[in-house]
C-alpha cells in the first residue's frame, strides 16, 4: 500500500509522485511554476532535517523551504 | 598498489599538510593570520573526509572540493602577490618574494598530482 | 524601429544570449518605478534595426512578483514585434510551459534552443522540425556560451519580423469542463470590450488562472458579480495541470533519446550542500572572496590615492592663487580621491560576485543559511549583502539585488548601515588606542563588530513585526546547473553593476565633496586656509549643535567631527586630528593627552559612529535601490539608535560606576 506522506517526510534518494498541494494560493502558483504539479514525479536529493529540501523534478532541482514542503503531499513510489 | 588507493593516501596526506600548516597559521608560527589559518583548517577537513570516503566508497567527491579550494587559495594569493609586486613598482611598498609565497600557494603546488587528476577525471563528466 | 523581447526561464542563458545578439552595444537601466534591471541593446540584420529588450527571468504568468508582471505586461501590453523564447535543451518540460503561455498570449514567438551542446553531451536528441511542426513557431538550436546558432536565431527573427509563418500554431484544448467555462467568459466579454489584450480566450484564461492584474480591472465593471460565480480554485489548478500534462505530451514526442547520468553539478552539490561541510566551505569560499576584494584591491586603491595626491601637489604648486589652489587640491583632488579609492574593491567584488552567481554557486549559499537566516525574519539570500557588508554597505546593499521578494529585499537593506565596514575600524583604532590600553583595546574594537550584527538581526526582526508583517516570503529556488564561468560575461557583469559607483563619484558625490571642503576651509582668512579649523564654517556649526552631544558628554569638537563622518566615515580620524592639531601617528597622543574622552564616553562614541548615519556614498546607493520613503526611515531610525545606544552604554557604564 502505497501512503501518502508530506514531501518533508522523505528521505535522500527516494521518490514520490505529487498528489497535492496545500496552502496558500501563492505559494502553490508558484510550485506550479516550477513543474510541482499534481502526477509529477519528484525526487528527493538532499533532506537535511531540519533544513530546506532539494528536489529534482523533470530534470530541474528545486530548492525548496522545510516548511512549504510539509504542504506538499505526496505518493512514496518504490 | 593501485592508482586509486595511491591518489586516497595521498589525498590524506595533502589533507595532514594542510593540517598542520592551519594550526602554525593560528598559533602563530606562520603569517600570523588566524582567520587564514581557520580557513586552512577547512580545507585539511575536506580533504581528510575526501581521502577517507574515497578509500570506503570510491566517492571522490570530496577530494573534488578539497582541490577546488587548494586552486582557489592558491590563485588567490598568487594575484594578491601580483598586486604587491605593482605597488612595489610604483615604489610604494617593499616586496619580499618569500613573504609574499603563502603557504597556500606551496599548498597547492603539493597538492598538483590530485588537481591533475581531478582535472583528469571531471573533463569526462557532463555539467 | 523593430522590438525584439527575449524572455525565458531563470537560469537558461538568456542573458549570455542576449549578449551574443547585442555585443557590447547595450545598456543597462531600470524598469521603471521598480529596482530590476532593464537591460536593452541593438543590432541591425538584413538592413534592420533591432532593438533587443531582455525581459527577467520568469516561470510564468501568475504569481505576483515584480519580474513577472514587467514581463507579463511588456510581451501583453507593449506587444513586441518579436519574442524570442530562450528555453533550456536539457529541461525541455519546464521550459515548455512557458513557452505554451507565450503562444497562447498571441505573440509572435521564436523559440532559442539553448544549451544545445548540454544537451547533445548529455546523450539527448531533440527533433527539431517535429518540434516546429507541433508548436507551429520557428525553432533554432543556439549554444549561447560560444555563439554557435546565433546566425540562425537572427535569420528566424528576421523571417518572423517579415510575417512569415510556421504552419499552425498549437491550441490547447483544456478538456470539457473548462472549455465551457472559457466559451461563457468570451460571452461575457463581448458585452464589455476590453482592448489592449491578445484576445477573449485569453483574458478568459487569465481570469480564470486568478490573474490578479486582469481581475482587478472588472472588479469594478458591471460584469464582475457574472465573473465571480465562474472562479474556481480547481479550475485554476486543472489549467496548469493540462498545460503540464501536454508539456509532457510534446517532450516526449520531441525527444528522441534520453540517458540518466550522474553530471558533474550531482557532484558538486554533494560537496557544496553537504550538511556538516556545506557551511565551512562557504566559509572558505568567502574568505577568499573577502581576500581578493580588498587585499588584491588594496594596491590599485594606494595607486588611485597616490595619483590624487600627486595630482594636487602638481596643483598647488603652479596655481597661484591660494584659494584656488587649495579648492582643486584639497576640495577636488583629496576629496575625488577619497571616493575613488572605493573603486578597485567594488569591481573586485563584483567580479568576484559575477563569477559565484555565474557559475551557480550562488544560489546554493541561499540553501546552506537558510536554516540560520530564516529565524531572524531574514530570506536566505540575504547572507551575502550583510557579509559583503563588512566591507563597504555600497556593495553589500547593491547585493541585495538577488533578492526577488520586496519586504525581504528591503529589510536587508535597511538593516545593511548596521554592518561595520571597513572604513570605520580606522576611527575604531584610533579612539580605542587612545582611551583603553592594551587588551582592553582590541576588545573594545572587536565588540563593535558584534554589537553591529546583533543590532542588525534585532533590526531585522523588529521590521519584519512592524514594517512587514507576515513571514519571511517562502524558500523556493531552483537550483541551476553549474557552469564554468566566462571571464568576459562575468566582466560585462562587474562593469554593468559597478559602473554606477564612477558616475555617482563624478556627480552626487563630487559635489557633497565640495560643500565639505568650502565648510571647512571658509571663512578664508579666519582659518587661515584651512589649518585653523575652529574658525571654519563647520565648526560654527559643530558649536550650534553642541547641546546635542552635550548630555553625551563629548566635546564640541568630537561632536563637529562626527559630520565629517557624512561624507565618509574614516573622515572622521582625519578631522579629529584636525581640531586636534597634530597629524598621523601624533593623533593617537593628542587625542590620549587631551580631555575629549573618559574610556566610557569614547566607547559610547565608537558606538555612535557604527550606528549614527550611513556615508553619502551609502545613502545614494540606498536611494537608488529602494523608495525614498524607505531612505529616509533608515537615516531616522540609525540617528535614534545611535543616541539610544550611547545612552544607554553610558548609563549602564553610571550604574557600574564608570565615568
Amino acid at each position: 500500500m502505497n501512503r501518502i506522506v508530506p514531501l518533508s517526510s522523505l528521505m535522500s534518494g527516494e521518490r514520490g509522485e505529487v498528489v497535492e498541494i496545500v496552502g496558500g494560493r501563492g505559494v502553490i502558483r508558484r510550485l506550479y511554476e516550477m513543474g510541482l504539479v499534481p502526477f509529477s514525479r519528484v525526487e528527493v536529493l538532499i533532506s537535511h532535517m531540519p533544513g530546506p529540501m532539494l528536489v529534482k523534478v523533470n530534470g530541474s532541482r528545486i530548492a525548496i523551504g522545510r516548511g512549504i514542503a510539509m504542504k506538499i503531499m505526496v505518493r512514496k513510489l518504490p | 598498489m593501485s592508482e586509486d588507493k595511491v591518489s586516497g593516501i595521498y589525498a590524506l596526506f595533502v589533507g595532514l599538510l594542510y593540517m598542520v600548516a592551519a594550526v602554525g597559521e593560528i598559533a602563530g608560527f606562520l603569517q600570523r593570520d588566524l582567520i587564514g589559518g581557520v580557513m586552512l583548517m577547512v580545507i585539511s577537513v575536506v580533504y581528510i573526509y575526501g581521502a577517507k570516503r574515497f578509500l570506503q566508497k570510491k566517492d571522490f567527491a570530496f577530494i573534488v572540493g578539497g582541490v577546488f579550494l587548494s586552486v582557489i587559495y592558491g590563485l588567490l594569493y598568487l594575484s594578491i602577490a601580483f598586486a604587491n609586486y605593482l605597488e612595489y613598482l610604483m615604489g610604494v611598498k617593499d616586496f619580499l618574494l618569500l613573504r609574499e609565497l603563502r603557504i597556500e600557494i606551496w599548498l597547492m603546488l603539493v597538492s598538483s598530482p590530485l588537481i591533475y587528476k581531478v582535472w583528469k577525471d571531471i573533463r569526462k563528466l557532463k555539467w | 524601429m523593430k522590438v525584439v523581447a527575449i524572455v525565458g526561464n531563470p537560469n537558461v542563458g538568456k542573458t549570455e544570449l542576449f549578449n551574443r545578439l547585442t555585443g557590447l552595444n547595450q545598456h543597462v537601466g531600470n524598469w521603471p518605478g521598480v529596482t530590476v534591471e532593464k537591460k536593452e541593446g541593438k543590432y541591425s540584420y538584413g538592413g534592420e534595426e533591432i532593438n533587443v529588450i531582455d525581459l527577467p527571468g520568469i516561470y510564468g504568468f501568475t504569481t505576483r512578483s515584480i519580474d513577472e508582471k514587467i514581463a507579463k505586461n511588456f510581451i501583453v501590453k507593449n506587444r513586441p514585434d518579436v519574442v524570442v523564447d530562450v528555453i533550456d535543451s536539457t529541461n525541455l518540460e519546464r521550459n515548455l510551459y512557458l513557452a505554451l503561455l507565450l503562444i497562447e498570449s498571441g505573440a509572435n514567438v521564436v523559440i532559442a534552443l539553448n544549451m544545445w551542446d548540454i544537451a547533445k553531451e548529455r546523450g539527448m536528441e531533440i527533433d527539431v522540425r517535429r518540434f516546429e511542426g507541433l508548436l507551429g513557431v520557428p525553432v533554432v538550436p543556439t549554444v549561447a556560451t560560444t555563439g554557435e546558432g546565433i546566425e540562425e536565431l537572427k535569420k528566424a527573427i528576421f523571417r518572423a519580423l517579415k510575417g512569415k509563418k510556421k504552419g499552425k500554431k498549437i491550441k490547447i484544448d483544456y478538456g470539457h469542463e473548462v472549455e465551457e467555462k472559457i466559451k461563457h467568459i468570451e460571452k461575457i466579454l463581448e458585452r464589455c470590450r476590453k482592448d489592449g489584450y491578445p484576445s477573449p480566450r485569453w483574458v478568459a484564461l487569465r481570469i480564470l488562472e486568478e490573474d490578479e492584474d486582469i481581475l482587478s480591472e472588472f472588479r469594478k465593471g458591471n460584469y464582475w458579480k457574472d465573473i465571480e460565480k465562474l472562479l474556481d480554485e480547481r479550475i485554476a489548478g486543472k489549467i496548469v495541470e493540462k498545460r503540464y500534462e501536454l508539456c509532457s505530451k510534446l517532450a516526449a514526442e520531441i525527444i528522441k533519446e534520453k540517458k540518466e547520468v550522474k553530471t558533474l553539478t550531482d557532484i558538486l552539490d554533494e560537496i557544496f550542500l553537504h550538511k556538516v561541510l556545506g557551511i565551512p566551505i562557504f566559509m572558505a569560499i568567502l574568505y577568499a572572496m573577502f581576500q581578493f576584494t580588498f587585499s588584491f584591491s588594496a594596491p590599485f586603491s594606494d595607486g588611485i590615492s597616490l595619483f590624487f595626491s600627486w595630482l594636487g601637489n602638481i596643483a598647488k604648486s603652479n596655481i597661484s592663487n591660494e584659494v584656488l589652489a587649495s579648492f582643486v587640491a584639497d576640495g577636488i583632488c583629496a576629496g575625488l580621491g577619497s571616493v575613488l579609492v572605493f573603486v578597485p574593491p567594488i569591481f573586485c567584488l563584483f567580479f568576484a560576485l559575477s563569477i559565484l552567481e555565474d557559475s551557480g554557486y550562488l544560489a546554493r549559499v541561499a540553501f546552506v543559511m537558510e536554516k540560520i537566516l530564516s529565524k531572524f525574519g531574514l530570506h536566505g539570500k540575504s547572507f551575502i549583502p550583510i557579509l559583503v557588508g563588512f566591507g563597504c554597505n555600497v556593495p553589500g546593499i547593491m547585493a541585495a539585488r538577488t533578492i526577488e521578494n520586496e519586504s525581504d529585499r528591503i529589510i536587508t537593506i535597511m538593516i545593511n548601515p548596521l554592518i561595520s565596514c571597513s572604513a570605520r575600524l580606522p576611527v575604531y583604532a584610533l579612539i580605542a588606542g587612545a582611551v583603553f590600553h592594551g587588551y582592553t583595546a582590541g576588545a573594545a574594537i572587536y565588540s563593535m563588530y558584534v554589537l553591529g550584527i546583533t543590532l542588525a538581526v534585532l533590526m531585522a526582526l523588529l521590521l519584519r513585526k512592524l514594517l512587514f508583517k507576515g513571514e519571511v516570503s517562502p524558500f523556493i529556488l531552483e537550483l541551476p546547473r553549474y557552469t564554468k564561468p566566462k571571464l568576459s560575461t562575468s566582466i560585462i557583469h562587474m562593469w554593468n553593476r559597478g559602473k554606477w559607483f564612477l558616475i555617482k563619484a563624478g556627480t552626487f558625490i563630487f559635489i557633497v565633496v565640495i560643500i565639505i571642503w568650502f565648510l571647512s576651509v571658509f571663512p578664508w582668512e579666519a582659518t587661515n586656509g584651512g589649518k585653523i579649523i575652529e574658525n571654519s564654517y563647520i565648526a560654527m556649526f559643530g558649536r550650534i549643535v553642541e547641546p546635542v552631544f552635550k548630555p553625551l558628554g563629548w566635546s564640541w569638537q568630537a561632536g563637529t567631527a562626527l559630520f565629517f563622518g557624512f561624507l565618509a566615515k574614516e573622515s572622521i580620524v582625519g578631522a579629529i586630528g584636525a581640531l586636534l592639531g597634530a597629524e598621523g601617528e601624533g593623533v593617537y597622543n593628542a587625542l590620549a593627552n587631551s580631555n575629549w574622552f573618559t574610556p566610557l564616553t569614547g566607547f559610547a562614541y565608537m558606538a555612535f559612529v557604527l550606528i549614527y548615519f550611513p556615508c553619502v556614498a551609502t545613502l545614494s546607493v540606498m536611494l537608488r535601490e529602494m523608495k525614498l520613503k524607505y531612505t529616509l526611515l533608515t537615516v531616522a531610525y540609525t540617528v535614534l539608535l545611535a543616541f539610544a545606544v550611547a545612552f544607554m552604554i553610558e548609563f549602564i557604564g553610571h550604574l557600574f560606576g564608570l565615568s
